[in-house]
């Protein structure tokens, strides 16, 4: 399955919480082919705008905007558009999304993003990344406990000295976040955490920070060239995952030099490596090393003895879920 | 045209006595289980009725009328000699450590000792029971055993009534041995 970035400029308010919303139903529903996720207006496949705002006519013309980039924009009745784009009918719809998306799938082919990141990675200016740099915390003393605005409609509580979290909303919301979102981070007391809230393990939302991080690149600790094994399997029952992450996990249980290697000895593409890295990082699952390490070759393709057609045969009668065709 | 030969493929569900072998084998079979228990006549060591004498023993179905048995090795050390007899023709292992026992790095050490050509094609996923209530060793703990005898084996705490979490460990023994297969290559 190939990663495809959408993002947006320009809408109102209400509009950017519907486009949010009917996002989150088409990923949840497996709607699409590919798995779409929220990227940088600048880089995305495709971006969604309003007609009208000034925002989008500077957007239009910033030249250092994705080749091949496709622009949707959402239209009223009487609203019309003086750039080549797809239109959307407004208010956002559904099927009108779930139609679109298919249709820049098809348009944009089978690029399969099996080469790893060439950028050394996301700044360390982004808010994401200083949040996913406050979950690693690991100094000893005491450490504060935080208020995260802007992750979702509702504020993420995270205690890092009892290791847990308090966020009353759906986890997989955090797998949408804007990666350009304006996040707050707010030292608060102890006695300030919701009185109600479940207080849920770190790990949960270190891992969900990490794999939603991974569409952006590699975090600032998670070099290109370092050399990468497991400490820890991750707690596959407690996270959410998927067959790849397995497979990734797998793959790790021996040293591995560099992103490439892992992305090559496992198949997968680049960005769901990036993102196991980040969050099995974050977790605290993951070893890495600079230099010096003793590690197995990556191969590129499986063995003619490879037993993965038996194993896949073993999957469907058992019931379990795989990605493979 | 000879009609194929329906081919048999083999796992391994072992570990000490009550560590939940039979439970394992039962959330995932797909016929009714074939268990061969008598009287426990250990009950000062172990609290359990009954216990396993000869070995557990359940099948999942696959395309072509093939079939993937599972077999649960009997858990007393005395019963170790069946144990390289069941694990003739096995494609991989799943060790069962019961946490509430007094000393499961020993009982661990028994069963990598005795599966030790499983350990070395990475042919091992180790299942942890009974970690709601006895949380020494943590997995972490489990995970700095084994990288003090220099191996990386994937270590889960599981609850084997669940057959999710059998069926988890399954896939990750699967996903273990597809890198070990391109590894050998």
């Amino acid at each position: 399955m190939r990663d495809l970035y959408i993002s947006h400029v320009g809408l109102s308010d209400a509009d950017l919480k519907r486009f949010k919303a009917v996002m989150i139903a088409i990923v949840s529903n497996r709607d699409v082919e590919a798995r779409w996720c929220m990227g940088e207006a600048t880089t995305a496949n495709l971006v969604l705008v309003s007609p009208d705002s000034e925002l989008t006519q500077q957007f239009i013309a910033d030249p250092t905007r994705k080749p091949g980039q496709i622009i949707a924009a959402i239209l009223g009745e009487s609203d019309s558009v003086a750039f080549e784009c797809e239109k959307l009918a407004w208010p956002l719809r559904l099927p009108g999304l779930i139609d679109l998306l298919k249709r820049v799938e098809q348009r944009i082919g089978s690029a399969d993003g099996k080469t790893a990141p060439e950028s050394p990675g996301i700044s360390a200016d982004n808010k994401l990344v200083q949040f996913a740099q406050l979950l690693r915390e690991t100094t000893p003393g005491h450490k504060p406990t935080w208020c995260v605005s802007g992750l979702s409609e509702r504020p993420v509580y995270v205690s890092l000295q009892d290791k847990t979290f308090i966020f009353e909303d759906s986890l997989l919301n955090l797998l949408q976040v804007d990666p350009n979102a304006a996040l707050e981070l707010q030292p608060i007391s102890e006695d300030q955490l919701p009185e109600q809230g479940q207080r849920k393990p770190i790990r949960m939302l270190q891992w969900l920070i990490g794999l939603r991080s991974g569409r952006m690149g590699p975090l600032p600790w998670v070099k290109m060239d370092s050399t990468f094994r497991l400490r820890q399997f991750p707690e596959f029952q407690l996270l959410h995952h998927s067959s790849e992450h397995r497979r990734i996990a797998a793959s790790l249980s021996r040293p591995r030099s560099g992103i490439q290697a892992i992305v090559d000895a496992s198949e997968l593409n680049a960005a769901t490596v990036v993102g196991f890295l980040n969050a099995a990082s974050l977790c605290g699952y993951l070893k890495i090393s600079d230099a010096g390490v003793p590690v197995t070759a990556a191969v590129k393709k499986p063995s003619a003895g490879s037993r993965r057609g038996l194993f896949q045969v073993f999957r469907r009668a058992l019931g379990i879920a795989s990605n493979d065709a | 045209m000879m009609p194929e030969q329906p081919q048999e493929h083999k796992i391994l569900f072992t570990g000490t006595m009550g560590a939940g072998k039979t439970t394992a084998i039962s959330a995932v079979s797909g016929i009714k289980m074939v268990k061969t228990e008598a009287a426990n006549t250990d009950r000062a060591l172990f609290n359990k009725a009954t216990t396993t004498v000869g070995f557990d023993y359940g099948e999942v179905g696959l395309d072509g009328g093939h079939v993937l048995r599972l077999y649960g090795t009997p858990g007393q050390e005395r019963f170790s000699f069946l144990w390289k007899i069941v694990a003739r023709g096995a494609i991989g292992v799943i060790i069962l450590v019961d946490n509430s026992r007094p000393d499961p790095f020993q009982d661990l050490a028994l069963y990598l000792d005795n599966f030790k050509q499983f350990v070395a094609i990475g042919g091992v996923v180790i299942a942890v029971g009974r970690t709601e209530s006895h949380q020494w060793p943590s997995v972490s703990d489990y995970c700095a055993y084994l990288e003090a005898r220099d191996l990386m084996l994937p270590v889960f705490a599981v609850d084997v009534r669940q057959s999710e979490d059998v069926l988890m460990v399954l896939d990750v023994l699967f996903n273990m041995l597809e890198v070990s297969d391109a590894e050998s290559a």
